[in-house]
């Protein structure tokens, strides 16, 4: 283990004897009572109370906490970039031993960037759209570190090779709308690291971009911070991704640090009931199982106008007492890991409630027969300008989804996996009548060959819930107008019972029946998608298509809203499709699994098929970049290499070869490989044959030596 | 349950935009003077008083008289019900129009849009002066064709305001439900698409009240709108012309009566913006 008995103490002293004491042990940052409200109209908003925080020299912080937990305002605090409404009401924050509340701000100016590396959530908002990246880039060099004109130049080019960016003089001369999301995240790291600071903040730097790219930025970060020594804050809503990288965790929740101590322990022996739920929470890859529930959190974040006395987490805590509500929590304990919770050693004991029957039982079919069947259906945009009518240019034509095979079975859950611009998207559209297609649709053996075919059977049949819950809500009704109005379009229910239909659907989605006279704004994300899933649900539909439905949400939501489809397909014997990004949750939930890129399915089979392989190779790819929240667990990588073709221009044969890392050879770029049944019931297009698929080492292994100094 | 919160934060909003606030307490001005403007006028304003003729200021009549001995407090009071009527009920006429014209090509979309829209930037090319009196050319004279002339002449903006929040609205994922669940096209309209586009209109509405005002004003002065012996305001404006350098007042208070009408629903219309949509101010 980790040559690290000593750890600061956190004693109450003067901050200079604290500066003394944080030097002397090389603590770097340290933040220190930080107290953060926010001024909005309806009084202060106490976003961070009382967080104290150390980061060495060296170290990898991370801070890990949901959407409002105060995650963000802390790490904005550090280098006093928070939103004009906010104010720092009590705390210090030292960073190499310079009080950062009080440096003028000329001083703060020379720091950021130079002292201390930014990166944000989003790449495409931090690089100026109108100037090539060379120059940008250089331009860095030349105000940071005062270099020549030559020496920037060389330097950038030195930099856009260290990040494995293709051709680096052609890519200079690129504009940022150019290049994909990871290049220009690539980029973006780099220049943090080369700057020389001392500690790079990482703000969810991986959160915008797909899974298979997400794994490789965070190689690169691992990479350029080992290189380095350069200390981190690494700041995240997702605990598989922190795994990697940190070695020591704080936990936020509202506003209050819960827990810290080094990742393994945090991981393997999580103490606070939060942490402890936000593990169980999170699925992980190794121990997976289909048609699991997960365990979910029950209520919602306290109000953080009035911060309650005691304990932030007793609401929702299935441990809390009486006296959690008086006493007044503080990170205690001696050792390195310390947490919040007065009875965490008493409670450690205790299991965390599991949901009722984890992994549930396979749907009873009455009827045979798939439910839908969809062949071979293609969903192409075509943009045509007046210009190009006018010179009789041919128009750009776009195969989002291009010829896809696929039978959804009654009762069952087929989770659709791919990455952004595959075409999943397009395909759900395609399926309720958003989209004009061809090729055919079949519900229970009607066939239907065009949109106009939909008739209300069909679209009564097949409902759609949309990923985000703030956009799928009308705002100007109520939410009892929003899930009663499909009732009376079918003509389901005379226009006096609606109400009482109305009540006893938000009943089904847990949700009190007085919202029905609510307003889409007063609800929760959270609770808005439930509206959405009622909405989709009170017609009885036979299949529920979900698109990305839980991406916009916390994990905790996540897992509630995933609980709530599992117990309505257990009433209903509802069908889903269940569209995701999200491979890891969908083989959770899913019965079967199809895979997705650029418009094709390439892999089509059972959940409990993705233990083992056989793979197709890019399947292979997308399970090697699932974030492992498991410290004791090793992810064998399948580096991609470049970014995803142009679905304007798709690539001959198969369409993976530019980024396959098992291409055979010319066969892959002429022919087109047929999905073949590899086993029973497990399809997968790809020219290598199965048994030489099946050989693929596993994904995951156990790390059995000793984590060595990180 | 929803009223309180909806005015409290109204309020509240208020507070941090002064010219709203201004603005609001001007409109309640303008608005207190419709009502019972003509209740409060001392004299009747077509009467005259040969006596007093081109009087400035004085104990009687506080404003002074113009050049028939007309007391100018109570022409100006009697005239606010006009003046202000016209610029609302134009502005409502536009605003009806262009909404129609708006959200119809925004939600067709395709050629019918391109067609209508071309059309509107045509009627948009033209000054709005000039396309309002050759509507009154073809209508003729009088207040009711200044009216429309003026309604007519605020469709094509309108039109791009509601186009423009219509197409903002149609890629909404509720717009998108809807569709699949297999709506009639008038409920889309009527129930999706047209409540969230209202906001947008009532703001770009209340600006253009001070335009239809000043428009309406214009056309009085021209000669083409209101007819003598009204007491609208650029009709007076006009009337006094001649009498200007004997009397300046007869000419200042109906010019500073649109002034102040017209600062009004500007500030009002602005504070209207900022408050609906707080992302405009930070």
């Amino acid at each position: 283990m980790r040559a690290m008995g000593i750890r600061p103490t956190h004693t109450r002293a003067t901050p200079a004897a604290s500066i003394d004491a944080g030097d002397a042990q090389g603590s770097l940052l340290h933040i220190r009572d930080l107290h953060v409200d926010y001024i909005t109209a309806h009084g202060p908003l106490h976003a961070v109370r009382g967080v104290t925080l150390h980061i060495h020299r060296g170290e990898v912080v991370g801070l890990v906490g949901e959407s409002g937990s105060g995650k963000s305002t802390v790490a904005y605090a550090v280098v006093r970039y928070l939103s004009p409404n906010a104010r720092v009401v009590r705390g210090a924050i030292l960073f190499e031993g310079m009080d950062m509340l009080g440096l003028p701000e000329a001083d703060l100016h020379r720091l950021r960037g130079r002292r201390i590396g930014m990166v944000y959530q989003d790449p495409n908002t931090s690089l100026n759209p109108a100037l090539p990246l060379g120059e940008q880039v250089a331009e860095m060099f030349r105000y940071h570190l005062a270099a020549s004109r030559e020496a920037a130049v060389r330097a950038t080019i030195e930099l856009f090779e260290r990040v494995n960016l293709p051709d680096p003089v052609f890519m200079m001369r690129k504009f940022p709308h150019e290049v994909s999301g990871g290049e220009k995240q690539r980029v973006l790291i780099a220049i943090a690291f080369s700057l020389g600071p001392s500690l790079v903040i990482l703000d969810e730097p991986t959160t915008a971009l797909d899974a298979t790219t997400a794994a490789e930025i965070l190689e690169l970060i691992r990479e350029l911070q080992a290189e380095t020594g350069i200390a981190a804050l690494y700041i995240t809503h997702d605990l598989g991704i922190v795994a990697q990288v940190a070695r020591r965790l704080a936990v936020i929740y509202a506003g209050e640090i819960v827990e810290e101590g080094p990742a393994d322990t945090v991981f393997t022996g999580p103490r606070h009931p939060y942490t402890r739920m936000l593990v169980a929470s999170v699925p992980n890859p190794y121990r997976t199982g289909e048609r699991r529930r997960l365990p979910a959190f029950a209520g919602a974040p306290p109000n953080l106008h009035l911060p309650p006395a005691g304990c932030v987490f007793r609401f929702r805590c299935p441990f809390a007492q009486e006296v959690c509500a008086v006493e007044a929590t503080a990170l205690r304990g001696d050792g390195p890991h310390r947490d919040a919770c007065i009875r965490s050693d008493k409670i450690l004991s205790e299991p965390l409630p599991q949901p009722v029957c984890s992994v549930r039982a396979m749907p009873q079919r009455a009827q045979e027969g798939a439910l839908l069947e969809v062949s071979d259906l293609t969903v192409h945009y075509r943009r045509s300008s007046f210009l190009d009518q006018v010179l009789h240019r041919p128009a750009e034509t776009v195969f989002a989804v291009d010829g896809v095979t696929f039978a959804v079975q009654r009762g069952e859950t087929l989770g659709l996996v791919g990455e952004s611009g595959c075409g999943k998207s397009s395909l759900a559209r395609a399926l309720v009548g958003l989209e004009p297609f061809t090729g055919s649709v079949a519900l229970a053996g009607r066939l239907i060959t065009r949109v106009q075919e939909m008739g209300t059977d069909y679209r009564q049949a097949v409902q759609i819930i949309f990923q985000h819950p703030d956009s799928s809500l009308n705002p100007r009704q109520t939410v009892g107008a929003i899930i009663g109005r499909p009732l009376r379009l079918y003509d389901l229910a005379s226009r006096a019972s609606v109400a009482h239909r109305v009540a006893e659907m938000l009943e089904r989605v847990n949700l009190p029946p007085a919202y029905a006279g609510r307003y889409p704004h007063q609800l929760s994300g959270g609770e808005k998608q439930r509206v959405a899933i009622a909405r989709a649900f009170v017609v009885r539909p036979r299949l529920v298509i979900c698109d990305e439905i839980t991406s916009g949400l916390d994990v905790s939501v996540q897992a509630s809203i995933v609980n709530l489809l599992a117990d309505l397909q257990d009433a209903e014997g509802t069908a889903y499709l269940f569209i995701s990004h999200d491979l890891n949750l969908v083989r959770h939930i899913a019965d079967r699994v199809a895979v997705m890129y650029l418009g094709r399915i390439v892999e089509l089979c059972r959940a409990t098929d993705l233990l083992q392989p056989p793979y197709h190779p890019y399947t292979e790819a997308l399970l090697s970049a699932v974030p492992v929240p498991d410290p004791g667990l090793r992810a064998r990588r399948v580096r991609l290499s470049g970014a995803l073709p142009s679905a304007k221009n798709p690539p001959a044969g198969c369409r993976f070869h530019t980024r396959c890392p098992r291409k055979l050879g010319p066969i892959c770029e002429v022919q087109v490989p047929p999905l073949v049944e590899v086993r029973p019931g497990h399809w997968i297009a790809c020219h290598i044959g199965a048994d030489t698929l099946a050989q693929a080492p596993p994904i995951w292994e156990p790390v059995h030596e000793e984590l060595g100094s990180g | 349950m929803c009223r309180p919160v909806w005015v409290r934060r109204f309020v509240s909003r208020l507070r941090h935009s002064p010219q709203g606030a201004l603005g609001v307490l001007l409109v309640a001005l303008v608005l207190t003077a419709t009502a019972v403007g003509p209740a409060l006028a001392p004299h009747n304003p077509e009467t005259f008083h040969p006596q007093h003729r081109l009087q400035g200021p004085m104990q009687g009549f506080w404003l002074g008289t113009d050049q028939f001995g007309r007391d100018l407090l109570s022409r100006i009071l009697w005239g606010t019900r006009p003046t202000v009527l016209f610029g609302v009920a134009a502005t409502l006429l536009g605003t009806l129009l262009g909404t129609v014209v708006g959200v119809l090509s925004g939600y067709a979309g395709g050629w019918l849009d391109d067609l209508i829209m071309r059309v509107m930037d045509g009627m948009l090319a033209v000054p709005g002066l000039l396309f309002a009196l050759l509507i009154i050319t073809a209508l003729g004279t009088g207040t009711l064709s200044a009216l429309v002339a003026v309604g007519m002449a605020f469709t094509p903006g309108m039109a791009r305001v509601a186009r423009s929040a219509t197409l903002a609205v149609r890629t909404q994922d509720y717009v998108k439900a809807a569709v699949a669940r297999g709506e009639r096209i008038t409920y889309l309209v009527f129930r999706e698409i047209l409540p969230n586009v209202l906001a947008a209109m009532v703001v770009e509405g209340s600006i253009r009240i001070a335009f239809a005002v000043m428009l309406g004003a214009s056309l009085s002065f021209l000669g083409v709108g209101a007819q003598p012996p009204s007491s609208d305001w650029g009709l007076m404006v006009s009337e006094g012309r001649a009498y200007m350098f004997r009397n300046p007042w007869v000419v200042v208070w109906p010019g500073l009566s649109i002034a102040v009408v017209s600062i009004a629903f500007n500030l009002f219309g602005d504070g209207l913006r900022d408050i609906l949509n707080p992302r405009v101010t930070g």
